[in-house]
């Protein structure tokens, strides 16, 4: 079975054509960067998506060396997601289904990053650290679904540093967590002390932004710090913070191996602290790479894939999107416990 | 000293101090933390449990007697509430609904004492919550029962009219992410945080929880701005704009 995936809902566009047994033939990306200080608004980046992707859609095909006759199954992104962004993708992935008379399948973004996860580094249950500009959860699988253990109370770990940055006139290209990542590398001289919020496994960030928006930039214009400290200071804060929920998380379902999914788990130092921690209790963090920690088409191939083989394919008036999608929310048919 | 158990941030030992039979709760540092957010963290939970400890009894909440703290050593020495006390978690595990019922009203209860009280616990879960046998004596004076809780270990009191009942009495840990409070918003999400950690730890629990929270908001002085701030916190997990 080879399907097509597409995926956008947020500023990625994402295509990608992924076989039964996880190969890869095509994973290609395009993201959209708005200027600097701003961040991605639902309509811009709707347009943008329906400005590449059928494009996309053939140089995928290309790479592939396939056509729409080899294709058995098309899967798109149901949600969760930015509303514009998310139907612009479903509407392309519709057509298709209508024109080349093939299944379509709908699939849950979250679940999807963690499927990609679990196939690429080969482990059957890790405990999953999904972090990106839209989620920040800790997973376990339990009885049928992806039980959410921790998450954030208020914003998630990406939009917190993609604001952050934001503040500091960081720049968005590529990414603006890949620049603050750069960043703090050279500010680890100086540890700028920052509310340190943990409640259970849960845990808010938004007290950090407040304190770099009034202590941080105060602090930024008197000399007394540079912006590489401010960087350094909030990725040692924040990442503490995740360690720590997923270490309780893996404390509480005894699982010793973990997975970090989502675009904030391309970042090297993350990467770090979850192994220091791991290997402390004797386990390890399975390392993804970039191509897959972030937003990407082949996951949701992948994923679709599986649901399809377990379950049924959608009927065209079931293809829908919805912006609120929570990952428990699903049925993970193709997992016996 | 004994080592009985390890958690993700404490060692906890057992040992005796100036005769008792005591717990030694030693939090370690952690390596993947940043040496000054780690002490800042160990030494501020460990004061922060200490202080919480203490205060709780003085709101009737039952919590290990604490002996020594040592910020030195990131230890703390408390009261060992004997091999035969078990979490409540566990209990729940190994018993009948039924039979737990009045131990969940009790900790509706606990949780409300505190609250009332401005006192955020900040860890709720079944395993942070013990179950200890206790006798509790009941003295007829003038015509009233007074009830006196004594430890097991204790001798017999030889004096009038005393009747012996064996009790299962909760006894509330774990304070290290506690602070106080008197917003309902922060008690809301205490409740929350428990509301999770019950149906991760016990699935198709939910009506354990709702017997914890009935009770709970019958003792509670802030009903109604507390039920309605948990109705916004538990909402705010479904109605979160998930993108990327």
């Amino acid at each position: 079975m080879i399907c097509l995936g597409l995926e956008g809902s947020a500023n990625k566009l994402g295509v990608g054509i992924v076989k039964e047994d996880g190969t890869i033939l095509a994973n290609l990306r395009k993201t959209f960067v708005p200027p600097i200080g701003e961040g991605f608004l639902p309509k811009e980046t709707a347009s943008h998506h329906r400005m590449f992707i059928i494009k996309t859609i053939k140089e995928a095909f290309k790479a592939a060396k396939l056509g729409p006759k080899d294709l058995d199954l098309i899967a798109y992104t149901k949600g969760p997601g930015m509303g514009e962004p998310l139907q612009s993708v479903a509407v392309v992935a519709r057509m298709l289904h209508q024109m080349w008379k093939i299944p379509i399948v709908g699939v849950n973004h979250c679940v999807a990053h963690i499927e990609m996860g679990r196939i690429v580094t080969g482990t059957q249950n890790p405990l999953v650290l999904y972090v990106s500009g839209g989620n920040s959860q800790v997973i376990a699988y339990s009885l049928g679904k992806y039980r959410i253990f921790g998450e954030t109370i208020d914003i998630a770990v990406g939009n917190c540093l993609d604001r952050f940055a934001r503040l500091l006139d960081i720049p968005n290209d590529p990414s603006p967590g890949f620049n603050v990542e750069q960043l703090a590398l050279k500010g680890t001289d100086k540890l700028i002390e920052l509310p340190y919020t943990v409640k259970g496994m849960d845990f808010s960030l938004s007290g950090i932004l407040s304190s770099i928006e009034k202590k941080g930039l105060q602090m930024l214009k008197k000399k007394e710090c540079t912006r590489e400290n401010l960087c350094f200071s909030i990725q040692e804060n924040v990442f503490a913070m995740l360690i720590e929920i997923s270490e309780r998380a893996m404390a509480h379902c005894e699982i010793n191996d973990v997975l970090i999914v989502g675009g904030v788990g391309c970042n090297q130092r993350l990467q770090e602290m979850m192994g220091i921690m791991a290997e402390e209790r004797n386990g390890s963090v399975l390392g993804m790479d970039q191509r897959y920690c972030i937003d990407n088409g082949a996951m949701i191939a992948y994923t679709g894939i599986l649901q399809a083989k377990s379950g049924s394919t959608f009927k065209l008036e079931e293809t829908i999107v919805t912006q609120r999608f929570r990952t428990d929310e699903v049925d993970v048919t193709w997992r016996k416990n | 000293m004994e080592l009985i158990s390890q958690g993700a941030e404490a060692k906890i030992y057992r040992t005796t101090f100036l005769g008792k039979p005591v717990i030694v709760k030693q939090r370690f540092k952690k390596k993947y933390r940043h040496p000054q957010l780690d002490s800042r963290l160990i030494t501020r939970r460990l004061v922060q449990e200490a202080r919480s400890l203490v205060k709780a009894r003085k709101f009737s909440v039952l919590t290990p007697i604490l002996y020594q703290v040592d910020v030195f050593n990131h230890s703390l020495i408390m009261e060992d509430l004997g091999k035969s006390t078990v979490t409540l978690k566990h209990y729940l595990n190994n018993n009948q609904q039924g039979q737990a019922t009045p131990l969940l009203k009790e900790f509706g209860e606990l949780i409300s004492k505190m609250h009332n009280s401005d006192l955020i616990h900040g860890d709720l879960t079944t395993s942070n919550v013990m179950v200890k046998k206790m006798i509790l004596k009941k003295k007829k004076e003038n015509e009233k029962e007074i009830e006196k809780e004594i430890e097991i270990e204790k001798e017999k009191e030889q004096e009038i009219e005393i009747e012996e009942i064996e009790k299962e009495k909760l006894v509330m840990i774990d304070f290290g992410l506690s602070f106080s409070s008197t917003n309902p918003e922060e008690k809301s999400v205490d409740l929350y945080v428990l509301e999770r950690a019950f149906l991760s730890t016990h699935p198709n629990s939910k009506q354990l929880f709702d017997i914890v929270l009935k009770s709970y908001f019958e003792n509670s002085n802030n009903k109604k701005k507390i039920m309605t701030r948990l109705e916004k916190v538990r909402r705010r997990g479904r109605k979160r704009s998930m993108v990327g």
